[in-house]
């Protein structure tokens, strides 16, 4: 997998966000430097939710931050609606910004513990030169689109409240300047399960309401599949797999994305021990990624060009796009 | 009578009406409160539940590995082949962990030593509970290495934890939790900090260990789906109690209990279609400084009626003797099938019994 190529690209006025061939590299000791993500390639319609999966180590969570420019990208192009975000100046992208925005894994450490609520939320109406009766206005108001009560809890400070309702706060923060594209990172990863179905069915409710563009990035399939129109599965810094969540999970064609979702757990109805084991493997050093497809070293259909040639990406079916020499075709996976 | 004596014989763990509770500047928490299950020799239990809960203070009490603001009240007993393991003295339980009972945590880092390497730490305990010389226990290491499936055992053991991935670094808490060749294993959450084709070979490599070696095991986990394929049977914890008990199959194929349900309902399962919305549970669990009078799930329950807030239920059982729950207005119950308490305290290992609350 770990694939390069454009194929999945798409034409057309509702594309919002396309990035091409984006590198980020990271300095890793004396001996250079990290490739995180490796000329990585793919856009998103306006309203459209894009899931990125995948595990630690594969680039997903710098992927979402390099449209922020959050580094600037080490090489490659960022264009969030018809503006290419990484020949902006530092000024000219603080303009943009209020476009783009993120909600973070951890509620409550990305939350000033020494500020109210109503602080926090309208700290961005506030830099960028709201008058005051409006900021007022404005944070009461999504405040209660995220489920609070502004009277109730504007006033307090973030460590009263249990995970959930700081992610709600964070979700109205990044609400609150009316953005295009609000950025994901893990955003239910450390919230209970009854909790992380408040927060995801909430989201889904802003996106109808605000007509928000989604980036969602999980490690979670289930997850991934409950909230994506579009997914991108990544490995090591490169993509693996792109497709509806409907034609992913029907069809899985990389080897690696079959792999997570033999991985996950799921509720047996059989029993103790009635999922037969998975063949152990161990995820390669990133600062030394296997030559061609970079899953190639815990790859089933693994065959000698997968050491020497990337794989590109190219459509299956319209809309299922695979990075893989040897993909898996009409091979139900076993859940 | 008979019966009851031979059925008796494999229990390898009684928990009887346990509770665990710690003094803070609000008063008194109740972490744990009243709960009481057998464990059979060889059986795993997987104790799922949500932040809170107290299925991590349930284990700590088990293993006596709790801080000193907690207190254990009589009755509370926990029984390990017969001696109570909260009445062991510090050189006593140092004799006791590792070679009967022995823990796996949550996060593999902080469970080894940073600055000492991973065959000191592995050889550590091999060495004070077996006597065995420093070569006899190396060799031993090598080969508990090998069997947790660690490649290039003898190299490894001369790292230090850092050098290790986190999945590897799990390898070897497991390694030095069954170097003494514990009967019971507990597994507090021992996947929750790893990436999910990781978390399927520790599990694989926990279920293939407890299977060679007839451990018993609790397995703490948030995710029903990680219990589900490792137990015999589950216990549902919610509010220091357990709200369902019940063998695995049996309980995922007839909820009883409205929580479990509502739990079940708002995974975001494959199975579902995608954009599908999620069945939430409204409100919060409750303080357990000061819990609810009746039933600890009512405030947040779909099915509650009035006789909820009134009186706490017990654990009983209906039909089916070895499925609990505890709950006045059960999910799919046939009306007429009365519930009765289960009250059969000493029979075999695989019936729970309810404390009464």
């Amino acid at each position: 997998m770990a694939g390069v190529g454009k194929a999945h690209l798409r034409t057309g006025d509702d594309v919002l966000v396309r990035v091409e061939d984006l590198v980020v590299e990271f300095p890793a000791g004396k001996r250079g430097k990290v490739q995180a993500v490796s000329e990585v390639s793919f856009d998103i319609r306006d309203g459209e939710t894009l899931g990125v999966v995948g595990e630690s180590g594969c680039g997903k969570s710098t992927t979402g931050r390099a449209i922020l420019q959050l580094p600037p990208p080490t090489s490659g192009t960022v264009e969030f609606d018809g503006i290419k975000l990484t020949e902006l100046s530092g000024e000219e992208m603080r303009k943009v910004r209020p476009n783009l925005q993120m909600i973070f894994q951890d509620p409550i450490s990305s939350l000033n513990e020494r500020r109210t609520v109503r602080d926090i939320v309208g700290e961005g109406l506030r830099v960028w030169g709201t008058p005051k009766d409006q900021i007022g206005e404005r944070v009461d108001e999504v405040l209660q689109a995220v489920g609070l009560d502004p009277q109730r809890v504007g006033d307090r400070l973030p460590r009263s409240f249990s995970g959930g309702q700081c992610q709600r706060i964070c979700i109205a923060r990044a609400l609150v300047l009316d953005p295009k594209v609000v950025i994901c990172d893990e955003p239910v990863s450390a919230l209970d399960v009854s909790v992380q179905a408040q927060i995801l069915n909430l989201l889904q409710d802003m996106k109808s309401r605000y007509g928000i563009t989604l980036v969602f990035i999980t490690h979670d399939l289930g997850v991934v599949k409950n909230v994506s129109d579009r997914i991108m599965v990544m490995y090591l810094g490169r993509v693996c797999e792109v497709a509806t969540p409907d034609q992913l999970f029907a069809a899985p064609a990389h080897h690696y994305t079959r792999l997570l979702m033999e991985s996950v757990p799921r509720i047996e109805t059989g029993g103790r021990q009635s999922r037969p084991p998975v063949p152990a493997s161990e995820l390669p050093s990133p600062l030394d990624p296997p030559s061609g497809c970079r899953f190639r070293t815990r790859c089933p259909a693994a065959q000698d060009v997968c050491a020497t040639e990337v794989p590109e990406m190219a459509e299956l079916q319209p809309g299922h796009f695979v990075a893989c020499h040897f993909p898996a075709l009409d091979v139900p996976v076993t859940l | 009578m008979a019966d009851v004596e031979a059925a008796t014989t494999d229990v390898l763990l009684s928990v009887r009406d346990l509770r665990t509770q710690f003094q803070t500047p609000q008063g008194i928490m109740r972490a744990v409160d009243g709960v009481s299950f057998d464990l059979a020799a060889g059986e795993s239990l997987g104790v799922v539940g949500e932040s809170g809960s107290g299925k991590s203070v349930l284990v700590r009490t088990i293993m006596n590995l709790l801080p000193r603001n907690a207190t254990v009240p009589a009755p509370g007993k926990v029984i390990y082949k017969g001696s109570d393991v909260r009445s062991l003295s510090p050189t006593e339980a140092k004799h006791f962990w590792g070679t009967e009972m022995a823990m796996v945590f949550q996060d593999p880092m902080t469970a080894l030593n940073p600055v000492k390497k991973i065959g000191e730490q592995l050889t550590e305990s091999i060495r004070f509970h077996l006597k065995l010389s420093k070569k006899d226990a190396v060799e031993r290491a090598v080969n508990l290495m090998r069997d947790v499936g660690i490649p290039e055992p003898a190299r490894r053991l001369q790292q230090y934890p850092h050098e290790l991935s986190g999945g590897m670094r799990q390898r070897v808490v497991i390694a030095i939790a069954i170097a003494c060749e514990p009967r019971l294993l507990i597994a507090d959450e021992p996947t929750t900090a790893l990436d999910v084709t990781v978390q399927r070979q520790i599990l694989d490599l926990l279920a293939r260990l407890q299977d060679e070696r007839q451990m018993a095991m609790i397995l703490i986990s948030h995710d029903l789906g990680v219990v589900s394929g490792m137990s015999d049977r589950v216990a549902v914890m919610y509010a220091g109690q357990f709200a369902e008990l019940a063998p695995s199959q049996e309980l995922f194929a007839n909820v009883h209990h409205p929580y479990t349900e509502a739990l079940l309902d708002s995974i975001p399962h494959l199975e579902l279609s995608s954009g599908s919305r999620l069945r939430t549970i409204s409100g919060r669990p409750p303080d357990m400084h000061n819990p609810p009078s009746g039933c600890r799930f009512a405030p947040r329950c779909a099915h509650a009626q009035a006789a909820c807030d009134e009186a706490r239920p017990a654990l009983v059982t209906a039909s089916n003797p070895e499925h609990a729950f505890r709950c006045f207005f059960p999910l799919r119950i046939d009306a007429g099938d009365v519930a009765t308490p289960a009250v059969r305290p000493y029979d075999c290992a695989r019936i729970a019994v309810g404390a009464a609350s």
